[in-house]
């Protein structure tokens, strides 16, 4: 083996890491490593300058928005922000958490679960290092042991789809095509169980076709497309999330099934986030409800967990579940000022 | 593939089509199942869908096969999609006329083939790491460009995933023109000449004079142009660009052309065969939608399928080598690469 | 390899803050933990001249077979044990097709890897599997000296094969058979069996990983191993195992774990952005699998009779021993 060849290229690759660095410290997510806090303990004092490590599972619409709000509102607390995503990867998440606390020393950690059960080694670490720990928007196996945690209320956003569809059905009886999420998540578990048990017994609304997408754009894509084959008489389609919104609008192109309220082809269909795609496809009237998540209301109580726990305080209540607001044709004047997507 | 036997009977010609396309039998005896079985399969409608799924994974496949028949590998395709995507959703890009979008991404495709392409044929590092280190590259450079986002992709570049001319939908058509032209340059042109034998025999081929370098440089070359084509089809019809796209797709690319009776020794293959494995996997996975097995049993479906065509490939070489009593030259004695046949 | 380990590290900590600190080396140890246990698999069947891509999957069933047993039986030994067996096992059914069966290791082992991650997914019907006893969590947290039991574990695995490598029969015979499949079966090896052998303990070494993965997760998925597979090659490659077989040891692949933790570690105190990681990482695989031999070329320009060097520009993986 060549050694010094070896050592020539590894320098020079490594010089150009420092560029690398360079240029990427001047990013706005990733900044500032390090705190005052040596030990990241729970003694900082109301109105000391606190970094919050951030981790997320996945960067999308509504994760931005959800990375803007705790932005916000720590940026009104005086507090720093490390911000890390993990790719859907939980391995990478419990490593990128191991650097916040260990190496960047971090205050408290904020963290969407990428894997609620799996999420528990970073709770357990973050609790050896006497660092709180925070989950939002997905629900953790281990609730006990995070300092708060706030999501939403995936059964409730469950059924309060199923009653626009109750409502829709009482015209017309609907064939629904359901798309269930990725089923390490809390979210997808609960927004399908919820539908699903809010509609038993109802004569007028009949679940089809059931398609897992593991949360993937891909599969829900081709599942839509194959589902809406199989069975012609699907009119109706449950998507619990806008992120998969563009391959089931893309699925119903191809079958030529994309048409405005009014339109004889219409498909009945409801989402829950309320994203920009969702109030952009309800302002086009594409979409005929989306139950949005109360993004703000996760930055906002996020931080204001923080410096309770980080001032030695235990945060109560310690976990808050946030129903969504319904966004429908109806009350779609009055409302969409209060959807997070829509305010883009 | 090569050209009809001229004047011969039907029977003799069908015989030696059989005989060179195994897959061809099987697809149609799948195809006859599944219409039998299940009603809607054998509609124009559901043969349409699948033909558009399988056109990504056969475009991507024929420039596989190129790679693969010169004895190499390509393990960046899925990373290859998604850097191609990402340029695609740029903000240089993403507001420029389509025609020059998709030439901007036609160059791109040929400067990732190029970077494979040199990198194997000029430093004579194996390909299977060579792509592996690019796999991760191009990812990077893709979460780079995409900052890690989701984008959405305007209408203008989203016709050429859902659109259609002439009632056949466009990925259809961009699949067939693709495997057409690889299947001439294939069989007609020296290029496919020397891919064949650079795969073959690589010390003969340099013996020969054969401009060995510039043909390796073009298989890659040419695989990354087909990834980004693949890529604008299948980017288009998902709507958006996100993260995920493309993860596992090298697998998947590979086996299609596995399946289709390309040897992984290279020097012998076939575009039509890659062309009829990419139609086998897309129709055994809409069979197993139809037929409503979770989508978890298309990867066991997928990996034995694979095994199967490999086994039965290696039992046909090694027939057809006693019978015409070959011993394995396949390339020169070279440590550890024994063939099977003749040698145990 | 190990001059340019050594250099990066130098490096590196000059442009990092805390990079030499204790508690972040111990860090880059046990982070790279599994990885290295994985790793030890892989180079044994890569010195027989093969390839393993199913190591994601098996990681990923073992971890998930541990875990099921623990939580149903309520016992850590019976998991683990269950964990190994599954890899083990595994590992025995690839390599029979690869010796006896004679199919070439790349497409077997890709196969193993889409029916290992489908069976698991199914049985699991997507879910984690957890929680686990909070004593098999604390395997990866904490051991003696503030060094996970993981890390020390690893090093243990690390001696035994090495020494199995170098002074056992088997050793020799799986060099042997790496180095020239014909004159090892000349000279008298059974060859189907020692392959057959390798990929066993690939497999059991996938499970050690995937049982180790499971105690740092705090639970196991089917899907846990998938993103490993990368860095397992990766690092074998980086250390300077030949992918042609025949030549390398464990030590090497040591290194390429411990270049490739250390990277990933500085980059992250240096605050590069995830992609911009991955760029580096596959910039660094690229660069050392070709000093060899760029070396070796830039010295033969002149008499350019051969292509490039030894290695040939094809798929590994195509030994079928």
């Amino acid at each position: 083996m060549k050694s010094v060849g070896i050592s020539r290229y590894a320098v020079a690759v490594v010089a150009a890491s420092l560029v690398l660095a360079g240029c990427s410290s001047t990013k706005s997510s990733s900044t500032s490593p390090g705190s005052s806090a040596a030990s990241g303990g729970s003694a900082a004092a109301h109105g000391k300058k606190l970094t919050i490590g951030v981790s997320f599972d996945l960067l999308n619409s509504i994760r931005s928005a959800e990375k803007n709000a705790i932005q916000s509102a720590a940026d009104a607390a005086g507090y720093t922000v490390v911000f890390d995503v993990a790719d859907q990867d939980p391995q990478k998440q419990a490593s990128q958490i191991q650097d916040l606390i260990q190496a960047k020393k971090v205050d408290a950690v904020i963290a969407i679960a990428q894997d609620g059960q799996q999420i528990s080694s970073s709770i357990s670490l973050a609790k050896a290092h006497d660092v709180p720990f925070l989950t939002i928007d997905r629900a953790v196996a281990d609730q006990q042991s995070v300092s708060f945690q706030i999501t939403g209320d995936p059964k409730a956003d469950g059924a309060a789809v199923a009653a626009e569809f109750i409502n829709a059905a009482k015209t017309t009886p609907l064939k629904v095509l359901e798309l269930v999420g990725g089923l390490t998540d809390q979210n997808a578990i609960g927004r399908r169980d919820g539908f699903n048990a809010a509609l038993v017994g109802n004569p007028n609304v009949t679940i089809v076709s059931q398609v897992p997408t593991d949360w993937k754009p891909d599969q829900a894509l081709d599942g839509t497309s194959n589902a809406l084959q199989k069975d012609p008489g699907i009119n109706a389609i449950y998507s619990p999330s806008d992120f998969l919104l563009p391959s089931v609008q893309s699925a119903l192109t191809a079958a030529n099934r994309l048409a405005p309220i009014g339109d004889a082809k219409h498909v009945f269909m409801v989402t829950i986030d309320g994203d920009p795609n969702g109030c952009k496809a309800m302002k086009a009237k594409t979409l005929d409800a989306d139950i949005a998540t109360p993004v703000a209301d996760f930055g906002k109580q996020a931080i204001a967990a923080v410096t309770t726990a980080t001032g030695g305080g235990k945060v109560d209540p310690q976990t808050v579940q946030a129903k969504g607001l319904t966004l429908n044709q109806a009350n779609f004047a009055t409302t969409s000022s209060q959807v997070w997507g829509c305010g883009s | 593939m090569t050209s009809l036997p001229s004047a011969g009977s039907v029977g003799i010609w069908t015989r030696s089509v059989l005989r060179r396309q195994p897959l061809l039998p099987v697809l149609v005896t799948l195809l006859v199942i599944l219409a039998a079985w299940y009603d809607g399969f054998a509609t124009v409608a559901n043969l349409r869908n699948i033909a558009v799924q399988a056109s990504p994974l056969t475009i991507a496949a024929v420039g596989m096969t190129y790679v693969i028949m010169t004895s190499g590998i390509d393990l960046s395709v899925g990373s290859m999609l998604f850097l191609a995507a990402a340029v695609e959703s740029s903000s240089a890009l993403i507001d420029q006329p389509a025609i020059g979008v998709f030439l901007a991404i036609g160059a791109t495709g040929l400067l990732m083939g190029l970077v494979n392409g040199l990198a194997v044929a000029m430093t004579g590092v194996p390909a299977l790491i060579v792509t592996l280190a690019t796999m991760q590259a191009f990812r990077g450079a893709g979460g780079h460009i995409t900052g890690q986002q989701d984008i959405s992709l305007p209408e203008g570049l989203r016709g050429i995933g859902t659109g259609s001319l002439l009632g056949v939908p466009t990925p259809i058509l961009l699949a067939a023109v693709t495997a057409l032209c690889g299947g001439l340059v294939f069989s007609r042109t020296r290029f496919g000449r020397y891919v064949q034998a650079v795969g073959s025999n690589h010390g003969a081929a340099v013996d020969a004079g054969l401009p060995v370098r510039t043909v390796l440089i073009g298989a890659y070359a040419l695989a990354g142009v087909l990834a980004a084509v693949a890529s604008l089809t299948q980017t288009a019809r998902l709507g958006a660009v996100q993260p995920s796209i493309g993860q596992g797709f090298e697998l998947t690319v590979i086996t299609a052309v596995v399946l289709g009776g390309t040897s992984l020794f290279g020097g012998r293959g076939s575009i039509g065969g890659t062309v009829l494995g990419a139609l086998v996997l897309t129709t055994v996975q809409t069979g197993l939608v139809f037929s409503g097995s979770s989508p978890y049993v298309f990867d066991i479906v997928r990996g034995g399928v694979l095994l199967v065509a490999v086994l039965a490939a290696g039992a046909r070489w090694r027939v057809l080598a006693r019978t015409v009593g070959l011993t394995s030259r396949r390339r020169p004695a070279n440590a550890g690469r024994a063939d099977t046949a003749g040698s145990a | 390899m190990l001059p340019a380990l050594i250099l990066l590290i130098v490096v590196l900590s000059f442009l990092t803050d805390g990079l030499l600190a204790k508690s972040n080396i111990i860090n880059v140890f046990s982070q790279s933990a599994v990885v290295a246990i994985a790793a030890i698999g892989a180079t044994f069947v890569i010195l027989t001249g093969g390839i393993d891509l199913s190591v994601g999957s098996v990681i990923g069933a073992s971890g998930v077979a541990s875990a099921w047993v623990m939580s149903t039986t309520g016992s850590l030994a019976l998991g683990i044990a269950g964990g190994l067996f599954a890899g083990a096992a595994i590992g025995a059914l690839v390599g029979a097709t690869v010796a006896k069966l004679k199919v070439v290791p790349f497409a077997v082992t890709l196969a193993g890897l889409y029916v290992v991650s489908g069976c698991t997914t199914l049985l699991v019907h997507g879910k984690t599997i957890g929680p686990v006893p909070t004593g098999f969590i604390q395997f990866s947290i904490d051991g003696p000296g503030g060094v996970p039991d993981s890390v020390w574990l690893a090093v243990v695995l690390y001696v035994l094969a090495q020494v199995a490598l170098t002074r056992t029969k088997w050793g020799r015979r799986v060099l042997h058979v790496g180095a020239n499949v014909e004159v090892a079966r000349i000279s008298g090896i059974r060859v189907a069996r020692t392959t057959l052998s390798v990929y066993a303990v690939a497999g059991l070494f996938s499970a050690i990983a995937g049982v180790v993965l499971t105690s740092g997760l705090a639970g196991a998925s089917a899907s846990m191993g998938s993103p490993l597979l990368l860095n397992v090659v990766g690092a074998v490659v980086l250390g300077g195992t030949s992918l042609a077989g025949g030549r390398g040891s464990l030590l090497r692949t040591g290194i390429g774990v411990l270049f490739l933790g250390f990277l990933s570690n500085g980059m992250s105190l240096l605050g590069l952005q995830d992609y911009d990681q991955q760029i580096v990482t596959g910039a660094f695989i690229f660069l050392a699998a070709s000093a060899d031999g760029l070396a070796r070329w830039l010295r033969r320009r002149s008499t350019a009779r051969r292509g490039p060097s030894d290695p040939q520009p094809q798929a590994a993986g195509m030994a079928t021993g």
